[in-house]
């Protein structure tokens, strides 16, 4: 009995080092991961699935996960053979990842890549850059817009295409929308787009989220406060938006709410739902300026051994960054000038969504590119500004003593 | 007596509403303890629309089967199974033939420093886990043993319940059926594995239990060392899937979400149902020990 | 003397040969560990490259930490609001349990089944249950005159909304630990009290508590330890929030490891944590051992 147990270890020995992928020879697996779930995902893959016909040496193996446990599981696996080689941030990631030297400089990549500086705009392009070097190839940038329930809006006597261009515009179409069940606009709690809004209400109030050196928070200002204020406002003051809004997405579908601001992410799913009937139109400019929030998304090439693996990886993200009509038609709005100018992508049936993000390219506002992001950027659950504003939305709080506790927090992450 | 003084019929009237009494209770706590899992299944056969309505309704007026068919299609949900259930099994493996040497050792061979050495294994019991995750990540990580089965099988395999069952129960077992054993030329190795072991079904059954379920349900370490498909186990997987902060659209598909959440725990329930002796057994077992 | 010593020596051989296997990993992957997380705690440790030692700085950080105190506050506030509940209700549930009854094996599988379900369908189950707009609780509430409850998206209630959950997970396991120990309790002294007239109440007193002090010991300290370790159910329903009311001790030490990559910190952490579970078992052991010594 004791041989036959000895046996049966040895075999799960061998099971065991098995188990955890297999590889086959001569062909270079490259592993790559990204955040996207949902039908960027699937744009993703089948982007995926076209580069490996056309490279039948190269296997992908693509995964995803929600953009946090892709970066914790970055930094668990980094340096052993199951790190990514080839991986998709945003750009106010490349900082903590490029600081701890787990990425490539691309600099000299670019030429035979055929990527040039002229072909993005410029925040894009600049966003790419840490410490002198450039780690990334813009992929994408994605502003926030309003998605307007066109029945909703039509019976509220509304042009679904209508334009927020005041504070006041915006509070009368939203009062206009809200009856009984029904509410103009959702806020959700928790939920980091929120963060997203304020970030760009505080860019319209002339507000900034740190000050010009990076080395102090500055949104603990009137600007920061009108814009958290105003936000809480639309929850209790004018009662557009529901109390403890748990799911804007779930609600904008079943009707509870009459506007979603969202990323044009959700345009492909949006434009799949049987019998809604919906447009976009620009964030609503509800102070001094125009701004909006935007991310950006961006390949970025670990840090890696293997030269097999890393050419793959290469080609790959050639592979990708040439050919984003395919992105575009996901749901992100490629980076690249050149594509959202481009006749295949305007022929796409969802351009007409995707042109109202577009337009706001010149006043968005990205997320400080910096390290320290990674501790107070909407991304973080625990992040001291992403709950502070939580908590003036969920009226637990008073908007002044918010942001000032927000930016203690903010400096003293910032001072360490 | 004062029992024999009460009238007949009114002692029958209070046991009667003593019984309708606890049948009450009995049934309102059934009924309670079913709700969650009964409203998952519920929902988890409706459509997007009749989910998210005010009036709740607990049969579906469409009964679809459609977030079934879109789980399988969405999530790798059989790759996730068969780390699960390649991982249980290892692990179940590796902690048998561990534990019961270990077991056999601390209880019919006498050696120096064999209580001190039993009674730190024993204390080890109660420690947390959490305590040593930092410095286990490092040494996994430092054996590159990362996104590996084996990561998340070994850390089990350390667990020291099954030498502390294992142990107790072997104690009892007489030592004459060894001694005689012994005589007749028979080494420890074979006492253990051909007399020992036989005559430990029960608690092995225990073990076996514990282990497996423990293995399965196991979360936060596989969260923190597998990454990728292969090696990532179904709590894990539905994490990812389910996280309450995540900005993916299916995180609010309560239709899918419900369906993926049945299909996982099927598994775990139809084996209970099933083995509900002895599930129940393993857990008053390792109570009762102490 | 000399056959002895030789046999012993023996023993001792085959004992070190049957005990290899096991103290290899539990040397390696218990013991050590759990050593080694002091020594890092004292460290300023990222999740790659070397640590630099930082003079007790960790701890200096913790002590000024809101946070570590908030999740600190977070966990006792879970334990308060599961441990008596568990441990109350599964007594009584496994009292119930013990009445001849007809059905209550459905019971009593009913209230078991979900030990055997994983946090993550735990966590999703009770998430969609207790949504603020459809859940299934709001919704009877509001049926019998209450109003709705925000539960996970308000501070105030998103921690009793985990409670719950938890509740509902692990009560079975209480309950069929004291159902086997109240089976245990000899029929005659029941018996030999129902002959003296005493009334339930009495029996329940001097009797049935007393006679389960070892299941309730066990129950107590396991409840307890449990609690402190609690993390599954905060990642899947709250990642910590509403406004930090559910980052526990564990969550914390996560975040902080995994997230921000202070694995120094996170040792740190780890080290109160063992502590405090240290002191409760003490405080256990304490409380239950002296009714020990005196009956």
């Amino acid at each position: 009995m004791g041989i036959t147990i000895l046996v049966f270890l040895l075999l799960s020995a061998a099971l065991v080092s098995a188990g955890g992928g297999q590889e086959q020879a001569g062909v270079a697996t490259v592993n790559y991961w990204a955040g996207f779930t949902g039908p960027d995902k699937l744009g993703m893959q089948a982007i995926v699935e076209d580069f490996e016909e056309a490279n039948p040496n190269v296997d992908v193996e693509f995964m995803t996960a929600p953009w946090t446990e892709v970066f914790t599981k970055f930094n668990a696996t980094f340096g052993s053979s199951s790190a990514p080689n080839l991986m998709v941030m945003h750009i106010s990631d490349i900082p903590q990842f490029a600081d701890r030297k787990m990425l490539n400089a691309v600099d000299g990549l670019l030429a035979e890549m055929g990527v040039k500086e002229g072909d993005y705009p410029k925040p894009v392009w600049q966003g790419q850059h840490y410490g002198g070097s450039q780690y990334g190839v813009p992929l994408d940038y994605h502003p926030m817009a309003v998605f307007t329930n066109v029945k909703m809006y039509n019976a509220a006597g509304l042009d679904a295409n209508m334009r927020f261009t005041s504070k006041d515009v915006f509070l009368n179409a939203m009062s206009k929308l809200t009856d009984g069940e029904q509410y103009g606009v959702g806020i959700g709690v928790p939920h980091a787009h929120t963060m997203r809004y304020w970030y760009g209400l505080l860019y319209q109030a002339g507000g900034s989220f740190l000050n010009a050196d990076q080395s102090e928070a500055a949104f603990n200002s009137a600007a920061g406060e009108k814009a958290v204020q105003f936000l809480a406002d639309l929850v209790y003051k004018y009662k557009v938006a529901p109390v403890h809004e748990t799911d804007i997405d779930r609600d904008f579908l079943a009707g509870t709410v009459a506007s979603l601001i969202e990323g044009p992410w959700w345009v492909p799913g949006a434009a799949e739902q049987e019998g809604l009937e919906f447009s976009t139109v620009p964030f609503p400019t509800i102070f001094e300026q125009k701004g909006v929030w935007a991310g950006a998304h961006t390949l970025v090439l670990p840090n890696q051994d293997d030269k097999g693996k890393k050419d793959g990886a290469i080609s790959l993200m050639q592979y990708i960054a040439g050919n984003t009509v395919a992105w575009g038609a996901a749901g992100q709005i490629p980076a690249s000038l050149a594509v959202i100018n481009s006749a295949e992508y305007k022929a796409l049936p969802t351009y007409k969504y995707f042109k109202q993000f577009i337009e706001q390219g010149d006043y968005v506002h990205f997320e400080p590119v910096m390290k320290a992001n990674a501790e107070f950027g909407a991304d973080n659950e625990l992040s001291p500004v992403l709950n502070a504003i939580y908590g003036v939305v969920l009226g637990e709080s008073k908007a002044a003593e918010a942001m000032e506790q927000a930016a203690a927090d903010v400096n003293s992450i910032l001072n360490k | 007596m004062n029992r024999s003084e009460v009238s007949f019929s009114s002692a029958r009237t209070t046991k009667l509403l003593r019984s309708l009494l606890l049948y009450f209770l009995l049934a309102v706590i059934t009924l309670v303890a079913l709700t969650p899992t009964l409203w998952m299944l519920s929902t988890s056969f409706k459509k997007q629309h009749e989910i998210f309505q005010t009036e709740v309704k607990w049969i579906p007026r469409e009964f679809t089967a459609e977030n079934y068919i879109k789980s399988f299609e969405l999530f790798p949900l059989w790759m996730w199974f068969r780390n699960s259930i390649f991982v249980a099994v290892l692990t179940l493996v590796l902690t048998l033939a561990c534990d019961i040497m270990a077991a056999y050792a601390f209880s019919k061979l006498n050696f120096k420093g064999r209580n001190v050495l039993f009674a730190l294994v024993v204390a080890s019991i109660m420690l947390p886990r959490e305590a040593a995750i930092v410095p286990m990540y490092r040494l996994i990580r430092n054996l590159g043993m990362m996104d590996s089965w084996a990561a998340i099988i070994l850390p089990q395999a350390a667990e020291a319940i099954g030498v502390f069952l294992l142990a107790q129960f072997f104690r009892n077992v007489p030592n004459e059926l060894s001694e005689s054993a012994a005589l007749d030329g028979c080494g420890h190795w074979r006492i253990l594995w051909r007399i020992v072991t036989p005559l430990s079904v029960p608690i092995l059954a225990v073990l076996i239990i514990l282990t497996l379920v423990n293995s399965w349900n196991n979360f936060l370490w596989p969260l923190i060392v597998a990454a990728s498909e292969a090696s990532v186990t179904l709590p894990v997987g539905l994490a990812s899937v389910m996280s309450g902060s995540s900005e993916a659209a299916e995180a609010r598909q309560f239709g899918l979400l419900m369906a993926t959440a049945f299909i996982s725990c099927l598994p775990t329930i139809a084996v209970f149902l099933v083995l509900q002796k002895q599930f129940i057994q393993s857990v008053t077992m390792t109570g009762l020990k102490y | 003397m000399h056959k002895q010593s030789s046999r012993g020596w023996r023993q001792a051989m085959w004992a070190a040969l049957f005990l290899l296997p096991y103290f290899i990993l539990f040397i390696s992957l218990k013991i050590g560990p759990l050593v080694v997380n002091f020594w890092m705690s004292l460290q300023e440790l990222d999740i790659i490259g070397k640590g630099v030692f930082n003079n007790f700085g960790n701890y200096k950080v913790l002590f000024q930490d809101r946070l570590f105190w908030r999740s600190l506050n977070n966990t006792f506030y879970y334990l308060v609001l599961v441990g008596p509940v568990n441990v109350a209700g599964g007594f009584l549930l496994a009292m119930l349990l013990n009445q001849k009854l007809k059905g209550r094996i459905i019971t009593r599988t009913v209230v078991f089944m979900p030990y055997v379900i994983m946090v993550t369908v735990v966590g999703a189950i009770w998430r969609w249950l207790l949504d603020g707009r459809f859940g299934l609780l709001n919704y009877y509430l509001q049926k019998i005159g209450l109003e709705s409850v925000p539960w996970l998206s308000s501070s105030s209630t998103a921690m009793i909304g985990i409670a719950m959950a938890s509740v509902w997970w692990t009560i079975g396991y209480n309950t069929v630990i004291y159902l086997a120990a109240l089976q245990d309790i000899p029929k005659d002294i029941l018996n030999a009290a129902d002959i003296d007239g005493a009334g339930p109440l009495r029996k329940l007193f001097a009797i049935i508590i007393p006679s389960v002090k070892g299941a309730t010991a066990f129950v107590v300290l396991t409840t307890v330890i449990y609690s402190m370790q609690v993390f599954g159910q905060v990642y899947t329903m709250t990642s910590g929030g509403p406004q930090y009311s559910t980052v526990t001790l564990v969550h914390y030490l996560y975040v902080k490891g995994f997230r921000e990559f202070n694995l120094g910190y996170s040792s740190t952490l780890g080290v109160v944590l063992f502590f405090v579970i240290l002191a409760l078992s003490a405080l256990v052991y304490a409380t239950f051992g002296e009714r020990k010594a005196k009956g």
